[in-house]
């Protein structure tokens, strides 16, 4: 054993684990696991504590199927850790990296065993929310495909020849200076990486460093350097902002810090009454994100028209006396959205100080640099768009290509790739791979051995982020200490584990190395009492914030970017416009092997498991492709064959391949799902690019969706008006009533409860604020133990999703809105379901829920064909049973506080029953058993990035869930039918400008 | 199968005493006596190929089912197509299906005794044994599709420690009580009549088997007076008891849909369509099987065309009573202004599940339109065919009853396609396997028509036989 890892209670397994006695009862006491776990090159003291925690897991939940009492072994404590109450969870602080965000969270863990992430309320980027990636991490840890041994070219290698080659490298840099080193980075590292990185450069001062830009931010950091502030971070203050231009940018889903955009943008689309005040959102895009959900006024523009859209606002502004500081020499004009960039230039230019213009990670740096320009302008820098320099950013010597370029030039000849899957996302024309093979020596930490491990001379198994220590810089300067919640399930380095083996640093383990680097950088007497306040608050609040409101920019810097701006050609059904968005689901392809992202239908498309080359409907007429017919894109001299699917709401002649899917790692979840956008996708047209062929080629492929019906049929389900109505008619929703409100409470008989007494469990939803983003899905997922079904039970019609989110189309098929809905259980006072089960497995509570007694429930589904709102589940086979076999780690996940389901019974959502009574059983010891208001919190609730959810005592008139079901938005969805739902909806708004029709 | 068209037959408007005779051909007694005991008495080594054909088919048919509801039990439901939402499809249309089959027997041997319709009795033992072989096919399907088989005895008001009762509130629980009460008295009614036949095997058998098995099975029938009066007043209570059943199992039946809340399930006229269907059905399935059992076992003499043709116009009533049904329902629909109603049947015409809704139209309302051509319902090649689309328009009656209601209904997020699996099918075939099998050993082994009974409408029976007119 090389490894040592830095917490001590487990040092007394440790002795045991390396003793061969010890080994072999083990596998004895755990066949299957021991069996399904060994590693070939060794078995190591990690498995086994692996294997522990799986076993105690397996003992803690319901086995599936059949098999009615599983014949576990369960290992007591011997000695008890402090603070370690069995059956209670913890909680414990970190911070978590998501798309191009840094999220602080709380990882709740049971016996050490980590099941859930929520947001930390004390992180200012996530105020107590989080998001899908964040939610789905969770399972990741979990991931029976993560590597679990170190490869040399392929073959087991052991962690001996590991630590050899790490410190020969060490040694070379010393020898060299650096020269012929480099080390890719993938996104921005941590200080103490990059205390690490400047270490190693003052030893080696030629070496490199490259960062992968998988969040593909390098066209806004281009235009930063472009104006003086090279390194510097954008935070939007959208709190603050009246009038939001969003171009392309999708700054509430994918983009930036969404969950704190979130949080801030919904602050300014509460609508209480007519009194209350709306933002307004205008968004351009070439296809539907979760910002264009959100729109106010939508125009539908392919990608590479976005800037000359923004030049036309640019224009506008100018005409109306806004002093644009650099806008480059060009004008537009004649085009057909000029009315519409007048109305928005004017409405912008009335709400100076107040208005802000969001550009999108995917449009090119002069576009970037127009919006600095136009910020300026328009007086946001500073309010609604604060620029936060970083003292310590690395100065990258370049992206991938720089590095192919070195790399294929020879001047790159030993590369240690510090995370990132650049073989895989790396553009085509970069062929990184072909690069790669070129170096004398190249080290890969990867947390799976994938597309580039194979092809790197060492690979190094990386820990996972609940595994390591290390900190996490945010867009404004704040720092959060990331601390494990559990030790490494197998051996494995962190990032900074290995930079310290680079650098000679000797202990190299994350804790100290951490620990170290913070006691350096702050020098505080009271350091260690400072360390534990970070650790449990998650923020380290003793860093100063750079708090910049004026900024110098020297816009003629940006000159050059708009001399080089390319005008991109007027898109034709032969030479369309393609687009390559990263994924909602699987981001750059780093969650393929995720299986709730997989399952987790996309948020326009509804299609899991699989991306598509999504068309207009338009499009694929001009085309004549049907959904499900393969094509043919050929773009830039490559190719790729890949169904189509038809999604309105993208432009017209544009075809959007999402990145991320198609990967040939082959793991048991991302296996064959998909189609791999980067073999076509060049780093000239990194997110979009003119002139791609599409054609029909023979064949179709089953795409598994979730929705097939896009429309309301007209019914009133979704009800929405404009904010100028609402103000008019506060009651609007009334009108859609098919059945007069007061005459939905008559029931033909006396009901088992009135109702009034107690607490009265119920649920809100506001839909204004809703941007459909799939989080409360996934987090309802973790939370509940929803199963996996895979995509040929997708196909069926039978995943299990508790909490799904439903999405229509209105107007236009061509240009049309969408709206989305969180549907779930909707716990109807005088639920279809329970009349009709034969033997009473669905009944109600005296507080009003909807409860399930799975193991009386026989499987009759009637219930289920008895819900108006189908948000029943069945279980078809014993699908738990079979993500157990299938990834024999799932089961650590599992939440002990909540059954898991076996075969042939019903499932939906209980309103989180195991969260309101630990909050009940509290409360009996502190309150009289009265719980307060907020303290209980549903999964979906606590999850919601725009706080859409709030869920309480309806009896209490005071509580936030009695006051928003009195709000005049408030509805119930199929009231006609006399349900009595707990859960109801606020209608939504839109806010849009009266000008632009 | 042999060609009639006997229109002197059918002299039903005719004053009772001008009437012709129910058994024809002048037959006797102890000729009715041996033409109906003839097929339970070839000894065993000289039974027909023919019928170790029809029993090999069914047996394998029945096997098909073992394995198919073997693979279920092991797998789960999901072997189906059942979807979300469609979470009944064929395990429920089956289920419906053959419970209307099951109708036919008790309406001819309770309803029509009651109301002394005399040409009843040369189908009636048929038509009763059509009924319990078609409940117990019924019965599988409730008790299969469940998800857990092992709890579906839960179903049953069993007193236990928990004291966990059914809900009594849950039409499927009112359900089992129907199809099992039906299933009982069907069966006692059955084999009640059995009796004065079973005693007459008996009494004729020759190897000790059958001696020994009949005797047990003829409860010490020796056909006394007091006997026959006993029996004649149990047959009637019988009788009785089970008249209202015709009509309360499927008005229950019906019930699993008419007070549920899915559009196109949710509608008060679905009792009386749904036993118009099921004696529809029923009556189709009976014209069936006694036409090929009739050119089987000979006999022509005791099943006349007089007995098709008035099953014929039983047919063509019930058949207009539910094409009456289906066109009500869309006036509902849309008289009911509930949009959601409107669309159920809008959809059940015109959407994805049309095929279906209009093979039902053409199987069961323009098909039996046709019995009002006599030439057409005395033409038994014209009525095993049209009898065969009504069977096939009646299963997807339910299909569509419960499939398009099911697969579109309030929320248009959660629509979807039902498509039957391999397993869908086999269960299907299967039960019929079962059906089959369960009718090969009949008409082997029982009196596959009512000996005494058919005597008693024979002329010989009459008193003045042989006196003239008084």
């Amino acid at each position: 054993m090389t490894m040592k890892n830095g917490q001590q209670y487990w040092r007394s397994l440790e002795s045991l684990a390396d003793s061969p006695e010890f080994k072999a009862r083990l596998k004895e006491e755990f066949p299957l696991g021991a069996s399904e776990l060994e590693v070939k090159g060794g078995v190591d003291r990690r498995n086994f504590l692996g294997l522990i925690g799986a076993s105690m897991a397996l003992a803690g939940v319901t086995t599936t199927g059949c098999i009615r009492k599983p014949r576990e072994k369960i290992l007591p404590y011997a000695v008890r850790p402090e603070d370690l109450v069995e059956g209670r969870a913890q909680q414990y602080a970190s911070a978590l990296r998501t798309g191009s965000s840094v999220l602080g969270i709380l990882v709740t863990t049971h016996e050490n065993r980590p099941t859930k992430i929520e947001g930390n309320p004390m992180h200012p980027f996530s105020l107590g929310g989080t998001n899908t990636w964040a939610q789905a991490t969770i399972l990741d840890l979990y991931d029976p495909d993560r590597s679990q041994t170190p490869s040399q070219r392929g073959a087991a290698a052991t962690w001996q020849s590991v630590e050899a080659q790490l410190t020969d490298i060490a040694s070379g840099l010393k020898g060299t200076q650096g020269t012929g080193a480099a080390i890719l980075v993938d996104g921005a590292p941590s200080s103490v990486a990059r205390g690490l990185v400047a270490e190693l450069q003052r030893g080696a001062p030629a070496l490199k460093i490259y960062v992968d830009d998988a969040g593909q931010r390098s066209a806004q950091a281009s235009a930063l350097a472009a104006a003086g502030l090279p390194g510097a971070e954008v935070s939007l203050e959208l709190d603050k902002a009246d009038v939001v231009l969003a171009l392309d940018a999708d700054f509430l889903g994918l983009e930036g810090d969404v969950v704190r955009n979130s949080k801030l943008f919904m602050s300014r689309r509460r609508i209480v009454d007519a009194n209350s005040t709306m933002n307004r959102l205008y968004v351009v895009e070439p296809n539907f994100t979760h910002t264009g959900f959100v729109a106010d006024n939508r125009l539908l523009l392919r990608a590479g028209e976005v800037g000359e859209f923004l030049l036309a606002i640019a224009n506008e502004l100018g005409a109306k006396g806004v002093q644009v500081p650099e806008r480059g020499t060009r004008t537009v004009s004649g085009k057909p959205y000029q009315a519409w960039a007048s109305g928005v230039a004017a409405d912008l230019a009335a709400n100076r100080g107040k208005a802000v213009v969001v550009v999108g990670d995917k449009q090119p740096a002069w576009v970037h640099g127009l919006a600095l320009s136009l910020n300026e302008a328009l007086g946001a820098t500073g309010t609604t768009v604060r620029y936060v320099p970083d003292s310590e950013a690395l100065v990258p010597a370049g992206g991938l290509a720089e590095l192919a370029q070195a790399l294929n030039a020879g001047s790159v000849q030993t590369l240690v790739m510090l995370g990132g899957n650049p073989v895989y996302t790396a553009p085509a024309d970069i062929a990184f791979g072909d690069a790669l093979q070129k170096a004398r020596t190249s080290v890969h930490l990867s947390y799976h051995a994938d597309e580039t491990s194979r092809l790197a001379t060492l690979h190094v198994p990386r820990a996972h982020a609940l595994e390591s220590w290390g900190d996490l810089r945010s867009t404004d300067g704040t720092y959060a200490i990331t601390q494990p919640a559990i030790a490494p399930l197998f051996e494995s380095l962190s990032e900074i584990e290995v930079l310290a083996r680079l650098a000679g640093r000797q202990p190299a383990r994350g804790y100290e190395l951490t620990k170290n680097h913070w006691q350096t950088k702050l020098a505080r007497p009271d350091f260690e009492r400072l360390w534990a306040r970070w650790l449990h608050d998650g923020v380290v609040s003793e860093v100063e914030k750079p708090n910049i409101t004026t900024v110098a920019f020297n816009f003629a810097g940006l000159r050059p970017l708009f001399e080089a701006a390319v005008v991109s050609p007027e898109p034709t059904p032969e030479s369309l416009e393609i687009r390559f968005p990263l994924s909602a689901q699987v981001f750059d392809g780093r969650y393929a092997n995720n299986a709730w992202l997989q399952e987790l239908p996309d948020s326009v498309s509804k299609l899991t498991w699989d991306n598509a080359a999504l068309l207009a409907p338009k499009t694929a007429k001009a085309l004549s492709v049907e959904s499900g017919q393969m094509l043919k894109i050929e773009f830039d001299g490559r190719a790729l064959e890949i169904p189509a699917w038809i999604t309105p709401g993208i432009a017209e002649n544009v075809v959007v391949v999402p990145q991320g899917w198609g990967r040939s790692f082959e793991g048991r979840v991302c296996k064959g799902t998909g189609f791999n956008a980067n073999a076509i996708r060049t780093s000239a047209a990194v997110s979009f690019g003119s002139g791609a062929r599409v054609t029909k080629v023979a064949g179709t492929y089953e795409l598994a969706t979730t929705q097939d019906h896009g429309s309301m049929e007209n019914r009133p389900i979704v009800r929405e008006t404009t904010f100028a109505d609402f103000r008019q008619q506060p009651d609007f929703v009334n009108k859609y009533e098919l059945m007069a409100p007061e005459k939905q409470k008559t029931f033909l008989w006396k009901r088992p409860y009135e109702f009034k007494e107690g607490h009265q469990w119920g649920m809100a939803i506001d839909l204004n604020v809703c941007t459909g983003c799939n989080a409360c899905a996934v987090a309802c997922t973790a939370e509940n133990n929803v199963s996996v079904v895979g995509k040929e039970r997708v196909l069926k019609g039978r995943e299990m999703h508790w909490l799904r989110i439903d999405r229509y189309f209105n107007g236009s098929v061509d240009d049309p809105q969408v709206v989305s809905q969180p549907m779930i259980c909707q716990h109807c006072e005088n639920a279809p379901c329970e009349q009709v089960c034969p033997v009473g497995a669905t009944v109600h509570s005296p507080e009003g829920m909807n409860d399930m007694a799975y193991n009386r429930c026989i499987g009759t589904r009637y219930c289920a064909n008895n819900c108006p709102y189908k948000v029943r589940r069945f279980n078809y086979f014993a699908f738990a049973k079979e993500n157990d076999e299938q990834n024999p780690l799932y089961a650590m996940q599992k939440n002990p506080n909540v059954t898991v389901r076996f075969r042939g019974v019903i499932e939906k959502c209980s309103y989180c029953v195991h969260r309101v009574n630990e909050a009940k059983i509290e409360a009996k010891k502190i309150s009289g058993g009265v719980v307060a208001d907020g303290r209980i919190v549903t999964a979906c609730m606590q999850v919601c990035p725009t706080d859409a959810i709030v869920f309480g005592d309806i009896n209490n008139p005071d509580s936030r869930v009695a006051q928003w079901k009195a709000q005049p938005r408030n509805y119930v969805v199929l009231g006609e039918l006399a349900t009595q739902p707990r859960t109801s909806y606020l209608a939504k708004l839109r806010n849009p400008n009266p000008e632009l029709v | 199968m042999t060609m009639e068209t006997t229109a002197s037959l059918n002299t039903t408007l005719e004053p009772v005493d001008r009437r012709a005779p129910l058994v024809l051909g002048n037959e006797t007694f102890a000729s009715v006596t041996n033409t109906v005991c003839a097929p339970a008495e070839i000894p065993l080594k000289r039974t027909p190929l023919v019928w170790y054909v029809c029993l090999a088919i069914s047996l394998a048919m029945l096997s098909l089912l073992g394995v198919s509801v073997g693979w279920l039990f092991w797998e789960g439901v999901g072997i189906w197509g059942n979807n979300s939402p469609v979470y009944w499809a064929w395990d429920i249309t089956n289920f419906v299906f053959w419970v209307g089959i099951g109708h036919a027997g008790t309406l001819i041997s309770a309803v029509l005794f009651l109301f002394r319709q005399k040409w009843r009795t040369s189908i009636n033992r048929f038509a009763e044994a059509m009924t319990i072989f078609a409940v117990m096919c019924a019965l599988i399907f409730p008790g299969i599709h469940v998800g857990r088989v092992w709890t579906a005895y839960w179903l049953m008001p069993i007193p236990n420690q928990m004291s966990a009762w059914p809900n009594f509130r849950s039409p499927l629980l009112w359900d089992v009580f129907a199809v099992s009460t039906y299933a009982t008295v069907s069966a006692l009614f059955w084999y009640t009549g059995l009796l004065p036949d079973l005693a007459t095997l008996r009494d004729r058998a020759k190897s000790t088997v059958a001696k020994v098995a009949y005797g047990i099975f003829s409860l010490g029938w020796r056909g006394s007076n007091r006997h026959w009066q006993n029996y004649e007043k149990a047959y009637q209570i019988l009788a009785g008891l089970s008249t209202p059943l015709v009509l309360s199992v499927h008005t229950i039946v019906s019930f699993d849909f008419a007070t549920s809340q899915l559009p196109g399930w949710h509608t008060t006229i679905f009792p009386p369509y749904f036993v118009a269907g099921a004696i529809f059905s029923g009556f189709a399935m009976v014209i069936n099987l006694m036409i090929i059992a009739r050119w089987i076992f000979k006999l022509e003499n005791l099943v006349t065309i007089r007995h098709f043709e008035n099953m014929a116009k039983i047919i063509l009533l019930t058949g207009s009573l539910v094409g009456y049904a289906y066109g009500m329902e869309f006036f509902i629909a849309w008289y009911s202004g509930n949009p959601y109603e409107t669309f159920a049947f809008q959809n059940r015409a015109f959407g994805p599940y049309a095929w279906a809704y209009w093979t039902m139209i053409s199987c069961n309302v323009i098909s039996p339109q046709l019995f009002w051509f006599k030439k057409i319902r005395t033409n038994l090649w014209a009525l095993f065919i049209i009898s065969v689309f009504v069977n096939i328009g009646m299963w997807f009656e339910r299909f569509v009853i419960i499939v398009t209601s099911l697969h579109r209904d309030f929320l248009p997020s959660s629509w979807a396609y039902f498509r039957p699996t391999f397993w869908d099918v086999a269960t299907f075939v299967g039960s019929w396997g079962l059906f089959f099998t369960m009718f090969c050993l009949f008409v082997r082994f029982l009196p596959m028509v009512a000996i005494s009974e058919v005597k008693s409408v024979m002329p010989e029976a009459d008193p003045h036989y042989g006196h003239g007119k008084h």
